[in-house]
């Protein structure tokens, strides 16, 4: 399958012999989002610093747009807007002097990046300290300023490292509003985190990785589908008594259920999302008022603890 | 297929050369908002300042000839590029590793020689702005004290840049080598204050002029000032028991020197691009 970016045969052992990445194959199909999962140690953030020319490679090959990062890493990166782990900005410039900097050593015109700065400062919610030096700047703007300079030159692709990684609850959710807001763009996105509520609510594609190997990659509604597990967590206008307990266990799918408070409640459920629906109406006909009832992220936990495990 | 940006962004992409002066452009806007500019600033103000006014101050006759009052300036100026090589030079390459700042630079569509040659642009020309002032005060001041000029402060200039060119490239391959910018900063420092003049003290005694070192060679920068240009000469101590220890007083060829100071400043440039290049971007 052909992608703006396709990693092949990809290995990289550092000195001391420690492979963090084992002959990694993965392309990333045009206009995706996808995140690549994987925990501590597995290679992800190996995997980015080679494909924006920081590493260097053991063996294998990275393709940007189809060409090779390994040996033309300068036109391969031309089209690269990339964050990759926390940067650190120069505390000598001001946000818009940052993008001029970076914006003229891609070959952008004073203009264009003032107008485009101008835009993306507004994006990240920075214009009003667009004058201020970033030494001054908390870690979830210096975060936002990253984004905004990966956005500058209209990049057709994009390679995030844990963009939310080490920001407060604001910050994470301030970063996930500008990553949503990706979707609406032309872009092909690459980005790696730990988090697997973000993926789920960020990415539309999903790999997962682990000690350097893939274990399983494509869109993340069919690696969700796959799992049966599901966890539904329910409010209710009244509180789920012992005397429903019984009843509770005799519906379908229902495999486990624990009160979570005095108006919820957690079930564990093996069943598509047919009988998802008909678990509501159950619920309901119980005489449960329900105010919402919704699947939470885990999905793609199950999906994920499972193939780590099976991976050791 | 690709879109109408993928080829947009790589036909605007400048050449390389540009690149380099856009690196060195941003670089030294670093050095003039740094207070380490501002410091060593200070620091020539006060030298001058006690060369101006301690003589006068004490009452002490200072030389009608525009070339001796004005080497008393000139003899800090090894020190100064010293100084300047380290502040601006001795951590140019770690602070990109250790700061992270890295993190931003390197994923743009640019090389690293062009980062490491627009960084040492930029730190040659802190150097030459901090020399320029130095010595057109010099200048200056020896005008107003003695009513004359002299052109050996040009040369003596000349040579500190191309000195300075040197100290500085030492101080980029130290960068590249270290991990942490403290260390770097202070082998910088003592390498070219002390370690090699130190060396450059002890061959004498076994009559080996020295050459090779380049801080003996920066000594140019002074003996240049002096009329006629001084040669080595051997000086006998008594030891005290009858015995006379002789020991060589050596003083640098100009352009010996200078081809020995642009040895030093490629060789060191290369190698430190070298390791620049290599380095890997780790946590």
């Amino acid at each position: 399958m052909d992608g703006p970016i396709r990693i092949q045969g990809l290995t990289k052992v550092y000195a001391g012999g420690f492979r963090a990445v084992d002959n990694l194959d993965l392309t990333v199909p045009k206009r995706a989002f996808m995140g690549f999962l994987g925990p501590n140690g597995a290679g992800k953030t190996t995997t980015i610093k080679i494909a924006t020319n920081m590493l260097s490679v053991t063996s294998g090959e990275i393709f940007i747009n189809d060409i090779s990062v390994m040996k033309d890493p300068k036109t391969a990166l031309a089209d690269v807007g990339a964050v990759v782990e926390t940067p650190e900005f120069y505390p000598y410039l001001t946000p818009m002097e940052t993008l001029q900097y970076l914006g003229a050593l891609r070959g952008m015109t004073a203009t264009e990046i003032t107008n485009r700065g101008r835009d993306l400062l507004d994006m990240v919610k920075l214009t009003e300290w667009k004058e201020q030096r970033v030494g001054k700047f908390s870690k979830g703007m210096k975060q936002r300023l990253a984004i905004a300079q990966a956005l500058l030159p209209e990049p057709s692709v994009i390679i995030l490292d844990e963009p939310t990684s080490g920001l407060d609850p604001r910050g994470m959710v301030e970063v996930r509003d500008i990553l949503k807001q990706l979707h609406t763009m032309d872009v092909t996105v690459l980005m790696s985190s730990h988090l697997l509520n973000e993926v789920q609510e960020v990415c539309t594609d999903v790999t997962l990785i682990n000690r350097g190997k893939m274990l399983r990659s494509g869109s993340v509604a069919s690696l969700i589908n796959e799992v049966q597990a599901r966890k539904i967590d329910v409010r209710t206008l009244n509180p789920l008594t012992q005397d429903k307990f019984p009843a509770m266990r005799t519906i379908p799918g229902v495999t486990n259920f624990y009160v979570t408070g005095d108006q919820s409640f957690t079930v564990d459920f093996e069943g598509e999302e047919p009988a998802q629906a008909a678990l509501l109406a159950q619920l309901q006909s119980m005489g449960l008022k329900v105010v919402s009832f919704k699947e939470s992220g885990l999905a793609l936990e199950s999906l994920y603890m499972s193939l780590i495990m099976d991976s050791r | 297929m690709e879109s109408t940006n993928v080829i947009n962004n790589r036909q605007r992409l400048p050449s390389d050369i540009v690149q380099v002066f856009t690196v060195a452009r941003y670089d030294a806007l670093k050095h003039l908002r740094s207070k380490r500019l501002l410091g060593l600033l200070v620091l020539e103000a006060l030298l001058i300042g006690l060369m101006f006014g301690l003589p006068i101050a004490l009452g002490n006759d200072t030389s009608d000839d525009p070339a001796t009052y004005m080497s008393g300036y000139v003899s800090w100026v090894e020190i100064l590029v010293v100084i300047g090589a380290t502040m601006f030079a001795g951590d140019a390459i770690v602070s990109e590793f250790q700061s992270r700042t890295g993190y931003l630079l390197f994923p743009n569509p640019v090389k690293r020689s062009s980062i490491f040659m627009g960084k040492y642009i930029s730190t040659l020309g802190i150097i030459v702005l901090m020399l320029v002032v130095y010595y057109g005060i010099s200048a200056v001041l020896t005008f107003a004290m003695t009513g004359g000029s002299t052109f050996l402060w040009v040369y003596s200039m000349l040579f500190a840049f191309a000195y300075g060119a040197a100290a500085a490239a030492l101080g980029f391959l130290i960068s590249a080598v270290f991990k942490g910018a403290t260390g770097s900063l202070v082998l910088t420092f003592f390498t070219l204050l002390m370690i090699l003049p130190m060396i450059a003290g002890i061959l004498p005694i076994g009559e080996i002029k020295p050459w090779f070192i380049v801080t003996f060679c920066g000594s140019v920068i002074s003996a240049i000032m002096t009329k006629p240009y001084p040669t080595d000469y051997m000086q006998s101590f008594d030891m005290g028991n009858g015995d006379l220890m002789t020991y060589w007083s050596y003083y640098p060829e100009i352009w010996l020197s200078l081809a020995v100071i642009a040895v030093y400043a490629v060789v060191s440039l290369v190698l430190g691009l070298y390791l620049f290049k290599r380095r890997e971007m780790v946590s």
